[in-house]
């Protein structure tokens, strides 16, 4: 039982409709997320990469019902959350949360840190005593290493670092089991991205969380991740360990985005060879026929533009889903 | 903090702005005063005719003078503020409520029933305010609470756009959203979340509009549809003064003046009330 993943999403699919004039007339569909399945096992980190709109917030707000899936089932604990009716739904909802991007926008304005944080505690309609709330929310406030005095605190007196660690307090005041991360570090600057990863990672092991981790950050990624999946436009091309994705990325996507990081060595930079991806993501309401990475793919051959590549599950730890990537990396391996 | 300290704080806020602000609420007072004490302030009635005193310029007796049918100016100043005061507060207060309910019924359902609350605004928003309200005033008839009812109505639209959009705002705000995955009673999302953001912009809206009520309820019986003669009302004063504007300006002057003071008073107050109540400006005015 213990290697049975606590949540599992199969062929998760994310549609919207766009419609025009007054008689809603139907005249194309968004793609959001198109297909998407991962699983994660319990106390582990999943990273989702990919580029803007690429669909990876999409993902963690279906999980969560704030956006209705298409299609595609999520299991937490192998119960299928999307066709739970609302009242067994509002059952589960705690036990996932969420810790969102904009650490200015998450929190309530005109609340103090410790009202925050005791609302989202007593609304699980358990009876406490006012003295136990007072408790709680500052043993809250402790573990994601603020002091008891920060909760007389109004958002716009506290900093960037502060606001998102009352997120995290808010997110746990629910015990989940599971929180999706919204590219919680990107709106900090670098210290504190690093102090918030470490409070994440030390949440984990003392509570057992489990971690899905939505980021366009690699670097960061890999350091919170155990195992990755790589998005573009709405499909997951590439699914590995962490430590593989820098040492041996298979996807041309994924050799491309980890190009893309700049080296801080400057003969290193000069001599290594970029691929260099041309155009922007194509839109997701007129997805390229076949492989939807083929007009960008430097490697792309005939078949790619005709043909839909499915998963390669040749090593099942690492698929990926491309038809020539065998040879991509016979060639650059010589 | 203590509820002393909180009140302490609400005052500093409060009156930031310095004198101006202390004589906004002072004038605000003071025309409470007036239109409450009315009968105990003059010794006159404020109809009561007596064509001696036809036009007669200020004097011990007659402060401001007489009117054409040689009515006390002040005596009618004072119990004109009455009027005006119930008009203005009730219409406003009425039309405010009024349009954040519906407003957040728009707003937060996003059903059929935002769709016909929604486009009722949009068909009265096509319709001038003015013309609306006169059009309305005259089917309801001539009485206060005709002219109430009338305002309020013909206000209601713009409040009730202002409320949806804040709703809809503020109903995608990440706080919002978080409180909707712990569970948190809609209710409570609403009387806590919902209505106190959306407060300070509503606040100074219908301080806004407390003026311009006035304003619009003295035009309305400068034009002869709102409070008939002979009730006196700041409106229709100026409307019987202004034909002596060159011999008697107080005539006039008077009560335009005071139209002036009041709405300026309340905007003052208006703005200096949402201040107070707005913790991101704690302590730092």
């Amino acid at each position: 039982m213990k290697n049975d993943p606590i949540i599992k999403v199969e062929d998760l699919k994310v549609h919207f409709g766009l419609t025009k004039g007054i008689a809603r007339k139907r005249i194309g569909t968004v793609k959001a997320v198109d297909g998407v399945s991962f699983s994660v096992e319990h106390g582990k980190t999943i990273g989702i990469v990919g580029e803007s709109g690429c669909g990876k917030t999409t993902t963690g707000k279906a999980i969560l019902r704030m956006v209705s899936a298409s299609g595609g089932k999520v299991y937490f604990h192998n119960q299928d959350v999307l066709s739970m009716k609302r009242k067994e739904h509002d059952k589960i909802k705690r036990k996932i949360q969420m810790i969102f991007q904009d650490p200015y926008g998450s929190l309530d304005p005109r609340q103090s840190a410790f009202s925050i944080i005791k609302e989202v505690l007593v609304a699980d309609g358990k009876k406490r005593s006012a003295e136990e709330v007072t408790k709680e929310v500052n043993e809250l406030l402790v573990m994601v290493g603020l002091s008891e005095e920060m909760g007389e605190r109004f958002p716009h007196e506290l900093s960037g670092g502060q606001r998102q660690r009352i997120g995290i307090a808010r997110a746990l005041a629910c015990h989940p089991e599971v929180i999706i991360c919204d590219e919680p570090v990107s709106a900090l600057d670098v210290s504190i991205q690093a102090q918030i990863i470490n409070l994440l990672e030390k949440l984990q092991r003392e509570l057992g969380l489990t971690y899905i981790f939505v980021a366009h950050d690699l670097a960061v990624v890999r350091h919170i991740a155990d195992y990755v999946c790589i998005m573009y436009l709405g499909n997951i091309v590439e699914m590995m360990d962490s430590d593989e994705m820098f040492t041996k990325p298979l996807h041309p996507y994924t050799k491309a985005l980890i190009s893309a990081i700049p080296v801080v060595d400057y003969h290193l930079e000069k001599t290594r060879k970029r691929i260099e991806l041309e155009g922007e993501i194509p839109s997701p309401i007129n997805r390229p026929t076949g492989c939807p990475f083929h007009p960008r793919c430097p490697y792309a051959k005939e078949r790619c533009s005709k043909e839909v590549p499915v998963m390669d599950n040749t090593d099942p730890k690492h698929p990926v889903c491309c038809f020539y990537y065998k040879d991509l990396n016979k060639e650059t391996n010589n | 903090m203590t509820r002393k300290d909180k009140i302490k704080q609400f005052k500093t806020t409060f009156f930031s702005r310095g004198i101006i602000s202390y004589l906004a609420v002072g004038f605000i007072a003071l025309f409470l005063i007036a239109a409450i004490f009315a009968p105990i302030l003059t010794p006159y009635k404020p109809n009561d005719m007596n064509l001696r005193n036809s036009l007669a310029t200020p004097s011990i007796k007659h402060l401001l003078g007489c009117d054409l049918h040689g009515r006390d100016v002040v005596t009618r100043l004072l119990y004109g503020a009455r009027v005006s005061l119930v008009v203005s507060v009730f219409s406003c207060d009425i039309g405010v409520m009024m349009g954040m309910a519906l407003g957040l019924i728009a707003g937060y359902t996003n059903g059929p029933l935002s769709t016909i609350i929604m486009r009722y605004v949009d068909v009265q928003l096509a319709i001038p305010p003015m013309l609306f309200t006169i059009t309305i005033g005259i089917l309801v008839g001539h009485s206060i609470l005709g002219l109430i009812f009338a305002l309020s109505f013909g206000m209601l639209p713009s409040y009730i756009r202002l409320m949806y959009g804040l709703v809809l705002s503020l109903k995608q705000s990440d706080y919002i959203t978080a409180l909707k995955f712990a569970n948190v009673k809609t209710s409570k999302i609403i009387v806590r979340h919902l209505l106190p953001n959306a407060f300070p912009t509503m606040m100074v809206t219908f301080t806004m509009n407390l003026g311009g009520t006035i304003m619009l309820e003295s035009t309305l019986s400068f034009l002869g549809i709102g409070i008939q003669q002979p009730t006196a009302t700041w409106g229709s004063m100026v409307a019987d003064g202004y034909q002596y504007i060159f011999d008697r300006p107080m005539l006039a002057f008077a009560p335009g003046l005071c139209l002036l003071l009041v709405v300026l008073a309340f905007n003052i107050a208006g703005d200096s009330l949402r201040d107070a109540i707005d913790p991101r400006l704690r302590g730092k005015l």
